[in-house]
């Protein structure tokens, strides 16, 4: 956790200064996109050549991917809920 | 953005099954965590150079804490609510939902504090809510909302899907769903073992 904080703060603070050169910079959302396709795949690899995952998601896959679902489902609502105050504070700070 | 980041997980999947030697595939931990740093940092950048994201920031005060809370809330009322009809006790179910996304932690914790079974729902229940996440959240950002878009990732929003958050949304709403991911990052560990220890 604290590796993944220092390297977005180390680029918050090369955003905010101006330090990262702007031909770079614009490139930021191809680094993104490609980094994160590769991220995806090596997390997919890591899941296909781990047997007991493979066998797990066959044997309770069900019951986790209804769980998964309510989870989302269940803080994707509750947020909703709440929007309506975290936007009105914004709205009176204005 | 969807359908493509579906398509790189199922390939690397098949390339886990089929391809791929174990001694390569066995590293793949270590790519991630490289990739997931590479990433927050060309994030960062976004965030920094758009200062207005920035100081907006300050306009949500506490009620910032009210998207990690609601995440929580939810993510456990909807286990729970699920685990019921499943024939899970209300901490077992409770305790699944608090997982809210980091499938390795939850899942060592309830295999230690409960059983292997629990502990594997656990952690699948986990990794699919990740891989959900990355296929919903760009639907998320623009059918629902910006704010909504930080939900399905639960505490992966600080490292592993805060990409997805952020060129769905801005670099508003990527901070938001930093924050959001460190505080659920941090409160995973005692939801589990708070909830697991419920008498019913």
């Amino acid at each position: 956790m604290w590796l993944y904080m220092l390297f977005l703060v180390f680029g918050i603070v090369l955003g905010i200064t101006g330090k990262m050169p702007g031909k770079i910079a614009a490139k930021s959302a191809g680094f993104q996109f490609w980094s994160l396709l590769l991220i995806l795949f090596a997390m997919g690899v890591g899941i296909g050549s781990n047997n007991e995952i493979i066998e797990s998601f066959l044997s309770i896959g069900l019951h986790s991917a209804a769980f998964a679902a309510a989870a989302i489902i269940g803080s994707l609502a509750m947020v909703r809920i709440f929007r309506p105050v975290i936007q009105r504070k914004r709205e009176e700070t204005r | 953005m969807s359908w493509i980041i579906m398509s790189a997980v199922v390939l690397g999947i098949a390339a886990g099954i089929f391809v791929l030697p174990v001694s390569l595939s066995q590293h793949s931990g270590m790519f991630i965590n490289a990739g997931v740093c590479f990433l927050l940092f060309w994030v960062g950048v976004d965030i920094g150079g758009n200062k207005d994201s920035l100081i907006k920031l300050k306009e949500y005060g506490w009620r910032i804490f009210l998207i990690p809370t609601g995440i929580a809330v939810g993510s456990i009322a909807g286990t729970i609510a699920v685990g019921s009809l499943l024939g899970y006790t209300i901490g077992e179910a409770g305790a699944v939902g608090a997982g809210l996304g980091w499938y390795s932690l939850s899942g060592v914790l309830l295999t230690e504090l409960h059983s292997i079974r629990l502990g594997t729902v656990a952690f699948v229940t986990n990794v699919i809510r990740e891989l959900i996440a990355f296929v919903i959240i760009p639907v998320v950002a623009a059918r629902i909302g910006h704010i909504e878009a930080i939900t399905p990732g639960g505490s992966t929003c600080m490292d592993t899907t805060l990409p997805v958050i952020s060129r769905s949304t801005g670099p508003e709403t990527a901070i938001l769903a930093f924050l959001s991911g460190v505080l659920l990052t941090a409160v995973v560990p005692v939801l589990v073992s708070l909830l697991i220890k419920l008498p019913f």
